[in-house]
């Protein structure tokens, strides 16, 4: 019954300090937060199901509303982009869509997880728990509305645009390093959400900022002269993924790939060694 | 840093070496970035008298069987050094070895979520104490029977009464067989009869695990329940030993302010 005896040794925040230095630190703490992640997996499963209930096993539609949800707004947003920019509207309804659904899942992973902590201030006060598993459970129940938005996408594409690109065998690689570059960004942003709580309206509107930085509503070759500062948007290149998929046929450039890694390589590195950094000092900030 | 390792070992032990801790206080106003430049500037003078040290090279051991109380003015600590055990607050200097799985009911609700039903508390609950699903189900029946609550199973927690929150989370938390048992005022509130009811479990809980801490202003709970005393005064172990000794001495300085 339970898990078996354990020890836990917890050793003084200021004898950690200097040992940040050396590698052997960084590899044992990432083992060490793999295994405490693993020994809280049910928390972290629990906290994902009942999110997810709430979406989809609350409402009566439950479910469909992944489906409906995208026809409705696609309907709005697609009359006006097609009436406005004179833009053909079969070819703009996938299109917006490849660049949409992953923008949400973007959108959600950084603002609920930046709030995670906050949300889950009494947990955090009278249990002890491995904090990573708040923003890890917001940025998974992101990906797993994400993935069921892609598969409704998938499913309405057939109607508008039959067939299926070869392109889609890479999107899972796309999407899981689209996945790091967000938890990643998150574990940044919940530290600073959590420190300044200002922060959290900044973000929002960086966020908004970003979105219209972002090759979703509009093409690349609309924006003209500006279209090269697309490239330094790293979203662009995880979007690329997708888009490579569902809407261009192509397959994802070099760059893409390059930026794409890297970007969530580099959120990563940042994001746990900002976690690392201030584990143990949020909850006096909670 | 943190280590969790399986040992096969029988022994429970809570062992405290030089135990320091350095409380954060930022205070009333939110700490905002105002402040965080206000110390950039003026090179971090401008907050840092708001720190302080709670507990400076606290030793401690408490081993296999023993039942220790923890009694002291409020603010002496006693919550904060039951925290500090059950791994909420890391020590600032210092190590904390804690052998044995801990069940920490410092206040019961803690793991309580108000959104969701009795049933998904148990479960989270369980999650938290490290129980799967399927294990807490096992349980589910006896935990909502002893709490009284099967008719509440289903309706979210923030229309339960602070009586069958408490309820709830006792029976949650006694259910688990923990082996290192942290109580911290568990009998705060409840009607009569489930104070019997619960003591009767306590007995027996206490009976079964390997250590008890616990911390509480009711002296004669403290001398029913434990064997050994701590009387924790400004962050310190002012005295241990004893459960009637301890507590004598602790009645005799509240009566006598210096």
């Amino acid at each position: 019954m339970g898990p078996g005896m354990l020890e836990r040794t917890t050793i003084g925040i200021e004898l950690v300090g200097w040992r940040r230095l050396s590698p052997a630190f960084w590899v044992s703490a990432i083992a060490q937060d793999l295994r405490l992640v693993y020994s809280f997996r049910h928390v972290l499963g629990i906290l994902v199901a009942n999110q997810l209930k709430v979406r989809y096993q609350r409402s009566a539609l439950g479910f469909l509303w992944t489906l409906i949800n995208p026809i409705l707004m696609l309907s709005v947003l697609a009359l006006f982009m097609s009436q406005v920019l004179r833009m053909e509207i079969r070819d703009y309804a996938v299109y917006l869509f490849s660049g949409l659904v992953p923008w949400q899942f973007f959108a959600a992973a950084i603002s609920n997880g930046s709030m995670s902590l906050i949300a889950s201030e009494n947990l955090i006060r009278k249990v002890s728990v491995p904090k990573v598993i708040f923003p890890l459970a917001e940025s998974l129940v992101a990906a797993v509305n994400m993935a069921f938005a892609i598969l409704a996408l998938a499913i309405l594409l057939q109607f508008v645009r039959p067939g299926v690109n070869v392109q889609l065998a890479l999107l899972p690689v796309g999407l899981a390093m689209y996945w790091l570059f967000a938890f990643g960004l998150a574990l940044t942003t919940m530290t600073l959400v959590t420190y300044f709580r200002d922060c959290e309206h900044i973000l929002q509107v960086l966020l908004q900022a970003l979105y219209f930085c972002c090759p979703i509503l509009y093409m690349p070759r609309q924006v003209g002269r500006f279209a090269f500062l697309l490239d330094f948007n790293p979203i662009t290149h995880f979007m690329a993924f997708s888009q490579a998929a569902f809407y261009y046929g192509q397959w994802p450039t070099a760059q893409n790939w390059m930026i794409a890694a890297g970007g969530a390589a580099a959120s990563m590195l940042l994001g746990y060694s900002v976690y690392k950094t201030y584990e143990h000092d949020y909850i006096y900030r909670l | 840093m943190s280590t969790t390792t399986f040992i096969d070992s029988n022994g429970a032990a809570i062992e405290l070496d030089a135990v320091s801790l350095r409380f954060r206080r930022y205070g009333d106003s939110r700490p905002a970035i105002k402040q965080a430049v206000l110390n950039a500037i003026f090179s971090r003078s401008y907050a840092k008298t708001r720190d302080f040290w709670l507990f400076r090279d606290l030793n401690l051991r408490i081993s296999h069987g023993q039942r220790v109380g923890i009694v002291g003015a409020n603010g002496a600590g006693k919550s904060t050094l039951l925290k500090v055990i059950s791994g909420i607050f890391y020590p600032t200097a210092g190590r904390v070895r804690v052998t044995g799985r801990i069940a920490p009911l410092i206040e019961l609700s803690a793991g309580l979520n108000p959104e969701l039903s009795g049933v998904e508390n148990v479960y989270l609950n369980g999650a938290i104490l490290g129980f799967s699903p399927a294990q807490m189900s096992a349980k589910m029946e006896r935990i909502l029977e002893f709490a009284g609550l099967e008719p509440f199973a289903r309706t979210p927690l923030k229309y339960y009464s602070t009586g069958m929150l408490m309820r709830l989370a006792f029976a949650i938390a006694t259910d688990v067989e923990p082996e290192i048992l942290i109580i911290d005022e568990v009998f705060a509130t409840g009607d009569a009869e489930f104070i019997q009811k619960a003591s009767g479990r306590m007995h027996k809980l206490m009976d079964s695990s390997h250590i008890v801490v616990m911390v509480s202003h009711d002296l004669s709970l403290i001398r029913q329940f434990t064997s050994r005393v701590l009387w924790i005064d400004k962050g310190k172990i002012a005295a241990d030993g004893k459960a009637d000794d301890v507590c004598e001495q602790y009645l005799r300085s509240a009566q006598t302010p210096a």
